[in-house]
Order: C-alpha cells, then structure tokens, then sequence
C-alpha cells in the first residue's frame, strides 16, 4: 500500500527532488548516479567505511498539540533506503561546499591545516561527521568529537592528525548556542552550514507540494505491510538489511518503517515503557524514559556501533535480523522485553526469548511484523552489558551478555531477587541464560556466587568455531563476560574475582 | 644551482591537492560517467580450487540489456608484469576463492547484476593448498603446469613443476662454518597469513578503443606506464597506441601497481566495438578478486657469540602468493636481498620463495618484502636476545649496520648511509626503554604493560633501469608547471615536488603547478608511483628540469641584458647579474620569449627537460643473490608499549615511536603523516588485518565488517623522529620515507605483547583470542 502519488519528493542540497525511482534502494546510488553528486563515496556498502555518510534533516513529531520540530543527523546513504528520504533534507558534501564562498567550510578548513587528509577518499565523510557534530549542539568536548566520526575508517592517517581537526573545532565551536534555530543560524553565519539548513528548519524551503508537511509529520504515511498482502520487503533502519542485500533489486510491496511514527515513539505504560520498532538506538540510548526505566543503559551505547549506524540501526531491526549476536538484541533479553507482534490478524504478544525459533528464524506469521517492545519497570534492577568483539570499538561482537539483577536489600549483602543473563554469539539464536539466570535466585551477591554463574553459564552453551572466534574462546569468554557482570555490579567484588580468575 | 630568494624545503607547505579533497571535489576514477558507458561485473568463484565442469550463461544472456556475457573460453591471453601467469577470467580452473569466471557487460548496473545472478557454474572442487609448505611438499597438486610456457622477465627465477613461482638465493660467507662456529644457536617459525591493502577507494577501470584503434584507459593505478606495457604485452598493442591516465587515487599501498582491472576492461571492450567499458569493484571484489598482499612461512635459525656479536643467518622465507604471481615474485626477491634486516650478519644463507597456493593472490603492499622479512627476523632477535640473557635493545645496537658493512647480496652500505645506532637510541629514550614494568605479569595483578623494540631498513625493489622524468614550463604569470609521471596516492608527492622545484628556482611554492593528471601520452615516462621512490627519483629529475630551463633562461636573459650567461643566476623570478644583482630582468618576461622595446622577439617558450635513472643498479647473481639491488637504505628503529588485560587478552597499544633517518625532511607535516599512517597500518597488519580460511580455502573475512582496519580510539600516542644525514644522491639529501615506519611494526608489537603475555608470539594476527589462549598457557 504505497502513496497514491508514488513520487518521491526530498530537498537535496537547496534544490527540489522529484522522483520515480524505487524507494527501497540504498539512497547511496541515487546520489552518485541520479544526482551525479560524487563527492559521496562508496567504500564498503554495509556502513562500515563511513565514506558514504550524508546529513540527512528531518521534520519530527513532538508531543500532542507541539509544533514539528527538525533534526539533522549524519548517515551512511548506503543504508538509507531512498523512500526515507521524504520530505526530508539530503545534505551531501556538495551542499556543505555552498555554504562557504570559498568552498571551504570552517570543517573542511580544520582537516586541511590538520593534515587531516591524504587520499582525500574518505576526507567528504568525516567533513560530513565533524559538521553533524557541530549541528547536534553542545555540550562539545573532544570525546564527544571522536564520537561522532568514529564512524568513518581512514587508511592514510592513522588518525592523529583527523583527532587534532576534531579538537579544534571543539575549541572553535563550544559556545554555540543550545537552541536549535539559534545554532543553526550562528553556524550559518560562520559558514559552517549552507543557507539550506536554516531554511529547512524554518519551512521556508521544502520539496516541492509538501506545504502539509509543516503540520503533520510524513512518517505515517509510509508504506505498510497491506494486510493480507503477503509477504512484504521490509526495511526498518536498513543497518542489516543493505549489508544482505547492496545493491536489492526492485521488489515489490515494499514496507519502509523507520519513517513511521507509529512505530518509533517510546511511551510509558503503567509499570513499564513501550518501544517502537522502529526507534532508532540512538533514540533509544537517550530517551529520558529507557533511561529512567533501565539505571545506567545510556553507557553501553557506544559499545554497539558507530554513531553512523546508530543513527540508522532500529531497536526492531535488531531482532528481526535474528543474528545470534545482537547487541541490542542481548540487552533486551536481560530486560525481560516482550515483543509486540503485529499482522493481517491482529495483535499477539510474545515473550522476546520465544521469538527466535532457530538459526535467522523468528517465529512471525506471514505478514507480521515486530511493533514494539515492553519492558517493564523493576525497582531495585541494576543493568550491565558487556562484549568481546575482534577490534576493540565498534565491532561486531564475537560473543556478547547483558544481565539485570533485581536486589533485595537485607542485613550485610544484598540478596538477588531476579536475575536475568542474556548471551549472544554462543548458539544460533541469541539466548536467555535461563539456568544462570535461576541459579542466581536468592543467593547473595557475592564472589563465590558470581564464580557459580560463571560456571554455569559455560555449561549451559554449547558455540562454534567462525571468523569471529573460536568455539573454545566463546566459550571461556561468556564465563569471563558473567565475571564482568558482576564487577561491574558489584565493584567490591572485584579484587577477589581477579584472584579467582587468574588463579 | 640558483641562489635561492625563497625557501621552500624543511617547510610544511600545505598540500597542493588538500582543499579538493576536504571538499569532496578531487573526482576519482568512478566519479566520471559519460554517457553511453557500458557497465562491466565479474562473477566470482565461490570455490577455492576448482575444475570449471560448466557454466551456463543462456538466462544472463537473454536478459534486457545486456550486450554480452563471457568467460574464460573467450580470451586467450595470459597477463602478469614480471610472469605472465593470469588469465583475464578462469580458464577451466579455479585458483583462488573470489577469482573471476565470467564477466557480464550490459547498459546499466542494474541490468547487469540480474543477468550475473543468472549464471549457473558447476565445479568440482579439487584440494586447496592453504599454505606454501604444504604447496611444496611431494605430491601437492601443480595448480601452473603451464609455468615453463610462461613468460617471464630475466629477474624472476620460476620452477616449472612446482608450485615454486620465483627463488632468490643469498649465500655470503660460509654459513655452516660460522654455525658451527657459534656459542649460540636459535631456531625460529614464523608465519602470517595474506590479507588485504583495503585502500579507502575499490579499484576501479574504464576502457575504451577509438575506431583507429588506439585504446584509452582510466584507471586507479599507481602505475599508468605499466599497465601500458602490461596491456602492451599481454595483448600485442603497441606501446604508442595505448593512453593510460590516472586521476588522484584513493590510496593505493602497493596494490594498485600490478594486476588489477584494466585487461579485462579493455578486453570487454574489444567484445563490444570499442565502446567504453566501466569495471569497477565493490569491497568484497576488491578484497579477493584484485590482489591483496602475502603471507608467509619462514624459518630463521641464528648463531652468535655470547657478546651478542651474530655470526651467522640461515633463512627460509616462504611467501604465499596465492592462486597468481603478480608482485608477489619481486617481493619475495626484495625480502631475499634484505633478509638479515639492518644487521651487520657476515655469513648468511638465505632462500626466498614466492609459493602458489589456493589463496587469494598477492601484490605488492606497503614495506615490499621488508616487512615480512622484518616481522621474522625481529622475532629472531627477541629470542636470541632471549637466549643470550641480553637486552634486546642492546642486542641490536650491538649488531646494527653502519657505512661499510656489506648487505646480504655484498653491496656496500655507502658512507651517507643513515645512522642507525642513533635511531635505535631515539626511539629507546622516547618510549622510556628500561622504564617502568618490563613484562612479566605480576602475579594477581589484572593487567600488565611492557616495551618491544625493533629496528628496520629498506632499499626499493625496483628494476636497475627504473627511470623518471619531469617537464619542466613556464607560464605568462610567472608561475611554472612541473609535469611527471608521479601519481598521487594520498602520499604528498605532489606537494613536495613542488617545493623542491621551488627551492630551486628560488620562488613560492605556490608559484609552482604539478599536474594532478598522470597520462601516458603527455606526461614523461616514470617506472611506477611505488617503493618511496617519488620525491627521491622524480624529485631528482624535476632538479635537471630546473637546471636545464635556467640555462635556456640565462642564453636569452644574456642578449638584452649583453653579457655572459655564466654571469647570470636566476632566482626569485628573476634572472639577474651575480656580481650586481639589481641588473636582470624578470622571469616572466623571458620564459615565453623576450621582446625588445621595439617589439622584436627571441627565444620562444622555455622548456627544461629532466631525467633521472636509478645509479649503479645491478641484477642479483642467481646463484649467490650477489649484487647492488637498492637506490638506498632507509634505516630507522621503532618501538611500542602496550597494556594487556590478561583475563580477556583484551589489549592497548599505548605509545608508539618511530625514528628513522630519512636524510632531509623536505615537508615535515606530510612526512610525519606518512610515517604515522604506515605505523598506524603496521598496528593493524599485526593486530587483526588477515584473511581467515575455512577448510575449503574460502576467505571467511572478505568484507569490512569482519575484516579489521583500525579505527579511532584505537590509535596510540605517536612519537615521530627524524635523522638526517643527507643522501648523496637525493634530492637535496632526501631519502625515501612512505612506507617504511610500517616495517618495524610487527616486530617491536609482536615483541611487547609477547613480554605482556608471557609467552613467545610468532604468528600473526595477535588478536585478544591469541594473547588470551597464550597467557594462560603461560600461567599453567
């Protein structure tokens, strides 16, 4: 079920974007070869290299009755399907050039003077990251700056001379203003951003026919899965599916959810928080809601994935991809989160641990997708993550764990309550410890209790042997990871786990 | 020479190509699509080793748009710079995973992606060789028994009825008798895997042929001249009937030298009238189709006396070449005649092998030899040193070349050889040698931190006759152009042609314009833009250029200004009386021709002419390696300090050090950012960049995703050092410096994380999984 008028309307750069073209390819072609804009590169195709990355503006739902509000972020336009660019702002490398006369931006400036560029292969797509980073706003730092192009690999420098760019404009830069608008028009005014931002965010330059769009937000409109329609290409964030399928052919019905208010809000229930599908993790990180609902999530965030992707990635997408090794799959493991299942019958709830029937098989009816999650609230809940991944940032993690542990306070050691370990990368689906879990039930937080989890949790799984590591090694990792877990938690413990351990 | 107005060298002039580049401006080979290309995509082998049984083209050929779908029964050509080996597409066998076994050209990409999933092949899988001893062992299948058909330069040494592609042989001194001479005696392995360059840009070709027959390429090369003469060779053109150009590369590293695109465009486009044919990789193409770099396997056994004084090398190094020979042969050559690295080692018997297996194949990559060579032999040392109860900076102070010594093939290290005792001193001060905790994890303690050191040299493995040459012009502003045959890779060359020339010529650097362009047809000839030989060989040849346009300056400068062009020098724009220099006249006014206040004129545009070719090279004795292989050595020292979580291996590298005496720095930002990216690089060689086989040699990493580049946050502190005690015959002392703060990298790593963990580390990649498997074999 697509728009009556199929055509694909998007502001790229300051001009007006009409087009037929299929709305499920990766974005990242139709910028090279449709609007011949080069200076976006291809690297890699699965949001790794970061060469690709674009800034895309959009206009967002508030509350009832606020008015839509803008938000530029920066993203890999190889995993950013076309169709999610309606109505929204593509702003490449190109579009930055106009915003000075010289072609060169303050940004553009710093990676110069820094020697921040050699090949210049991957030079548009850190120009990109480090402008997204100043258009977010404060508070700047120069952690925050590496942050925001971790996302984008560089082959020549070793990265010295990018991280000395970044620091400048953090030093540059780290008055501006926290509003919005106001930003917006400082960094115009220091020529950091094209005319074209400001514009957009005031309405005042939209593509072509979307004057509603100043009211009401485009994201429910998009297409759906028809009921009864069959099975439907779907695409949430695209962060897994664009890897699977680079270059997809055109298929037809099309379902692109990432632009879909219903199924991105992230809303309080009376003992818990629902989250939408498509709420993209980066959203999800710093929702004053996951956070007040989950103490201590929001620091796990860079663990996953680079802003980039997270900028694009869904909490949903994560789990329907059905990799075994999930980051946020794990995390909502430990969470106890149910999934909200919705299809051409109606709504069914499941727990998210009953979801995954087997090696990339989720137990969805035809026609059905993941809506949202509910995770409930748990006083006294303490949450932690922890992965092993090859490179020690943003990696796919060989072998990952999350683990919430509900405590009851009483006289010298708190006891547990409830305790729920998640694992991923050690069986085919992502797992719930459920034995470990058990185990934990009403002993004390102490070493000799974390040391039986421990081994427990390496009885309980039985992994294999891939690129990623090897069967052993996962295997001794998860036991290691359980260790983690609680020293994490419970800090005191730590002296004498690492004596256990090393022993 | 001029006397000089303006100084241009030992400035960090910005570079000339940077502000294209920050602003996404610098168009690349795959940024330019005329209208009417044709689209070309290659169908790559899921099988390591296979015999072709069948492939079924008909559904991919009745695709819409397609204009012709092929194999390796369409072109009978074999292609390969030093030994012609290759075919375009399989040819009834597959050697490698990711090799090509068709080819589909159609109107659009699209088009041709349907019509290449509609291609049907069946193989039967034969046995993978997986590695080069077991490629070497009796009864491995022959996966060449063509070899004694191939064509082959002079240089390269195969074994037809092997699996052995090329052999360099080293034997100086006696080598047994020194053995038995010595107190003690070490015996090492040593081995890594082949990986990938993963430059930032996928490789990336045009072809086309013009209706008289002149073909025209476009590629992303480091070598526009030779993959003229590779397309001149492997398909009979003519060399003058052939146009290569090369825009800016997005990074290169060796692998954009050798085999890559341009036969197999420029066949497509045979197959379709000479219209204009698109090749280009994506990641995974590029990782396992085009050529990656090396493994190895080596043996080195050492023998020295209980001072630490070596006596004696005896060296096996294996290479894995992979399914094709490529660079791979020459780099097995260079890692021959350096095989000692930069020790002062009287009697060394060394075998340097290039090896065919069912890898991947090979090319070059960044360090060309040396850094294979280095990573065993650096390992050598750490356990001789071991065994010696030396330290192992002491060890290699103790035994560094100095002038005089000989190199393994008995060239003479010259008197302007670099210092290599001071850059082993630097870096040891820098990294706080003898500081702090030496290694062996303190009992109980979660982490640990310790030092490993290295030392490396280089010499470039190019052809004795290896040439550049520079143009040199003027323009009416007064600015001038320089034109060579230099590509730029990211590397700076451009930038620091420039300033050479402008140091000559005694003007701003920005006065000076080098074509960003490399054409084959209007650029002068140059060997290859590879083995740091750029500024050193091009930026000789500029310096004739220069020289050659003054004198032309000075003749016409003599007539209006009457008197002996001995008398004249030209500087600052100017070409002016030694004795008097307010007597001259402007450069401008002469360089396109002087007119007299009556309006006649003399001369006529000036154009100095450069050229340079290597000095005294000689081929290498087959027998003994005996010879003079290199322009020069590049010696230097680098050294690491990690910090290791011995409960998860999880590990840091702290601080990194480089020192290398680089003879003059002639732009100290862009020297240090090469020697930053190469150190960077060499982290990433030794921590994670290898290809991962399954049993059936397929790689199970060729992506991005699982195939490791280091990324931010990753990065250590990097401490960057120069010496320089000028080269003779550099440019203004300079050595080449672009690849070599990678070599020493495994080394000084492998030999820190060893000291962490406890345990001896000879393989590489050393991942968390290796240092967690290791220390606790350690522990029990």
């Amino acid at each position: 079920m697509t728009k009556k008028d199929s055509k694909l309307r998007f502001l790229a750069n300051s001009l007006p974007v009409e087009t037929e073209a299929w709305r499920g390819s990766p974005a990242l072609d139709f910028i090279r070869r449709d609007l011949a804009l080069t200076g976006t590169k291809e690297g890699c195709r699965e949001g790794d290299c970061g060469a690709c990355a674009v800034l895309v503006g959009e206009r967002l739902a508030s509350g009832p009755g606020q008015a839509p509000w803008v938000r530029y972020r920066a993203m890999p336009s190889c995993l950013l399907a076309l169709g999610d660019l309606e109505e929204a702002h593509l702003l490449t490398i190109e579009g930055l050039r106009e915003a000075a006369a010289s072609g060169i931006t303050p940004v553009m400036r710093a990676m110069l003077d820094e020697n921040g560029s050699q090949c210049g292969f991957c030079s548009p797509g850190i120009v990109v990251s480090l402008t997204a980073f100043l258009l977010e706003g404060p508070p700047y730092s120069i952690e925050s700056a590496i942050v925001a192009v971790e996302g984008n690999l560089c082959r020549c420098t070793g990265y010295g001379a990018i991280k000395r760019a970044a620091a400048r404009l953090v030093a540059e830069f780290s008055s501006l203003p926290t509003d919005f608008l106001a930003r917006v028009a400082e960094l115009e005014k220091a020529a950091v951003i094209p005319a074209s931002v400001g514009a957009f965010a005031r309405g005042e330059l939209l593509p072509a026919n979307v004057a509603a769009a100043q009211t009401q937000p485009p994201g429910s409109q998009t297409a759906q899965p028809a009921p009864g329609a069959g099975p439907a290409l779907v695409i949430a964030g695209g962060s897994d599916f664009f890897v699977r399928n680079p270059k997809p052919d055109r298929r037809e019905p099309l379902a692109l959810l990432a632009r879909d208010e219903d199924l991105r809000g992230i809303v309080e229930f009376p003992g818990g928080i629902e989250v939408g599908a498509a709420v993209a993790w980066r959203d999800f990180f710093s929702s004053p809601l996951v956070r007040s609902c989950v103490s201590g999530i929001g620091a796990f965030e860079g663990a996953l994935a680079s802003i980039l992707v997270r900028n694009r990635a869904t909490v949903g997408g994560n789990v329907a991809n059905a990799s075994p090794v999930g980051d946020l799959t794990s995390i909502l493991l430990a969470l106890a989160a149910v999934a909200r299942l919705r299809g051409p019958h109606g709504e069914r709830e499941l727990p998210l641990e009953r979801l995954f029937l087997g090696y990339k098989k989720l137990d969805l009816l035809p026609g059905e997708i993941i809506a949202s999650f509910l995770i409930g609230r748990a006083p006294g809940r303490v949450f932690n993550f922890e992965k092993i991944a090859k490179r020690a940032n943003l990696d796919i993690a060989a072998v990952n764990s999350a683990a919430c542990i509900e405590l009851e306070a009483q006289p010298g050691r708190p006891r547990i309550a409830r305790a729920r370990i998640s694992a991923g990368g050690v069986a085919a689906v992502p797992l719930l410890l459920e034995k470990t879990s058990r185990l934990l039930v009403g002993r004390e937080a102490e070493a000799s209790t974390a040391l039986a989890a421990m081994r427990q949790a390496m009885a309980e799984v039985s992994p294999i042997d891939d690129a990623r590591g090897s069967a052993e090694y996962r295997k001794k990792i998860l036991g290691r990871l359980v260790l983690a877990h609680f020293i994490a938690l419970f800090p005191e413990l730590e002296a004498e786990l690492a004596r256990e351990v090393l022993a | 020479m001029p006397r000089n107005e303006a100084r241009a060298i030992g400035l960090s002039a910005p570079r000339s190509d940077g502000p294209d580049k920050v602003r996404g401006r610098t168009r690349f080979t795959d940024d330019e699509r005329r209208p009417g290309l044709l689209h070309a995509l290659v169908l790559p082998s899921s099988q390591a080793h296979a015999r072709i049984i069948s492939i079924d083209t008909d559904g991919a050929r009745a695709q819409g748009g397609v204009r012709g779908v092929f194999t390796g029964a369409d072109f009978s050509e074999l292609i390969g710079l030093y030994l012609g080996d290759k075919p375009p597409l399989a040819r009834g066998l597959v050697r490698h995973h990711g090799e090509g076994v068709a080819a589909v050209l159609a109107d659009d990409e699209d088009a041709a992606r349907r019509a290449l999933g509609l291609i049907r092949v069946e193989y039967e899988p034969l046995p993978v060789l997986q590695d080069p001893r077991s490629a070497m062992a009796p009864g491995a299948p022959i996966l060449h028994p063509a070899m004694a058909s191939y064509r082959h330069i002079p240089a390269i040494l195969p074994e037809p009825g092997s699996n052995v592609a090329h052999r360099s042989r080293i034997r100086k001194g006696d080598c047994d008798a020194a053995m038995a001479a010595s107190e003690l005696r070490i015996r090492g392995e040593y081995s890594f895997p082949p990986g990938d360059h993963c430059a930032m840009e996928p490789r990336s070709a045009q072809a086309e042929i013009l209706g008289d027959g002149r073909v025209l390429i476009r590629s992303s090369t480091q070598s526009p001249f030779g993959v003229r003469t590779l397309m001149s060779q492997g398909f009979g053109i003519p060399h003058g009937m052939i146009e290569v150009s090369a825009p800016a590369v997005g990074g290169g590293f060796g692998g954009k030298a050798g085999i890559q695109l341009e036969p197999l465009a420029y066949l497509l486009s045979r197959s379709a009238g000479g219209r204009r044919v698109r090749l280009s990789n994506d990641r995974e193409a590029d990782m396992l189709g085009s050529p990656g770099r090396p493994g190895i396997q080596a043996r080195v056994e050492l023998g020295a006396r209980t001072d630490g004084v070596i006596l004696a090398a005896d060296i096996e190094f294996l290479f894995d070449s992979g399914g094709y020979a490529d660079y791979a042969v020459n780099v097995a050559r260079a890692a021959g005649y350096a095989c000692t690295g930069p020790y002062r080692i009287p009697n060394v018997r060394a075998d340097s092998l290039c090896v065919y297996t069912n890898h991947p194949f090979a090319t070059a990559f960044r360090g060309f030899g040396h850094i294979e060579m280095s990573f065993c032999i650096e390992r050598a040392m750490d356990a001789l040193a071991e065994g010696l109860g030396m330290d192992p900076m002491r060890l290699r102070l103790i035994n560094a070349v100095r002038p005089g010594d000989t190199t393994p093939s008995l060239s003479v290290l010259e008197p302007c050889t670099g210092d290599l005792p001071a850059c082993i001193e630097t870096v040891a001060r820098r990294i706080g040698w003898g500081e702090g905790p030496g290694g062996r994890p303190e009992p109980g303690a979660p982490t640990t931190r310790a030092k490993g050191i290295s030392c490396f040299w280089k010499a470039p493995a190019i052809p004795s006759f290896t040439d550049a040459g520079a143009i040199l012009s003027f323009n009416e502003d007064g600015s001038v152009k320089l034109s060579t045959g230099i590509v730029e890779l990211g590397q700076g060359a451009l930038t620091g042609l420039g300033q050479i020339v402008a140091e000559a010529l005694g003007i701003e650097t920005a006065l000076v314009h080098v074509n960003r362009e490399v054409s084959t047809d209007r650029s002068p000839h140059d060997w290859t833009t590879a083995a740091s030989r750029s500024l050193f060989m091009a930026g000789r040849a500029a310096l004739a250029a220069v020289a050659d346009a003054s004198s032309q300056l000075k003749a016409i400068a003599s007539r209006p200004l009457r008197c002996p062009e001995e008398d004249l020098e030209v500087g600052g724009g100017r070409v002016y009386l030694r004795d008097d220099p307010e007597i001259g006249l402007e450069v401008r006014a002469l360089a396109l021709g002087y007119s007299y206040p009556d309006g006649s004129s003399i001369g006529g545009p000036v154009i100095g002419r450069g050229h340079y070719i290597a000095r005294g090279l000689t081929n290498l004795d087959p027998e003994t390696g005996r010879g003079r292989p290199g322009l020069e050595w590049t010696l230097g020292a680098e050294a690491v300090e990690v910090e290791l979580e011995l409960a998860t291996g999880r590990f840091r590298v702290l601080r990194s050090a480089c020192c290398m005496d680089v003879g003059k720095v002639i732009n100290p930002a862009l020297a240090r950012g090469q020697v930053v990216g190469a150190m960077a690089m060499g982290i990433g060689f030794t921590t994670g960049e290898a290809f991962i086989f399954d049993q059936r040699g397929r790689v199970a990493n060729g992506s991005l995703r699982d195939y490791k580049i280091m990324r931010y946050g990753q990065q250590p502190e990097y401490i960057v050092d120069f010496l320089e005690s000028p080269q003779g015959d550099g440019p203004y002392g300079a050595r080449g410096l672009g690849e070599q703060g990678i070599i020493g990298m495994p080394g000084a790593l492998a030999s820190a994380l060893s000291r962490a963990a406890g345990a001896r580390l000879d393989s590489l990649p050393i991942t968390a999984e290796t240092l967690w498997l290791a220390s606790r074999e350690a522990r029990q």
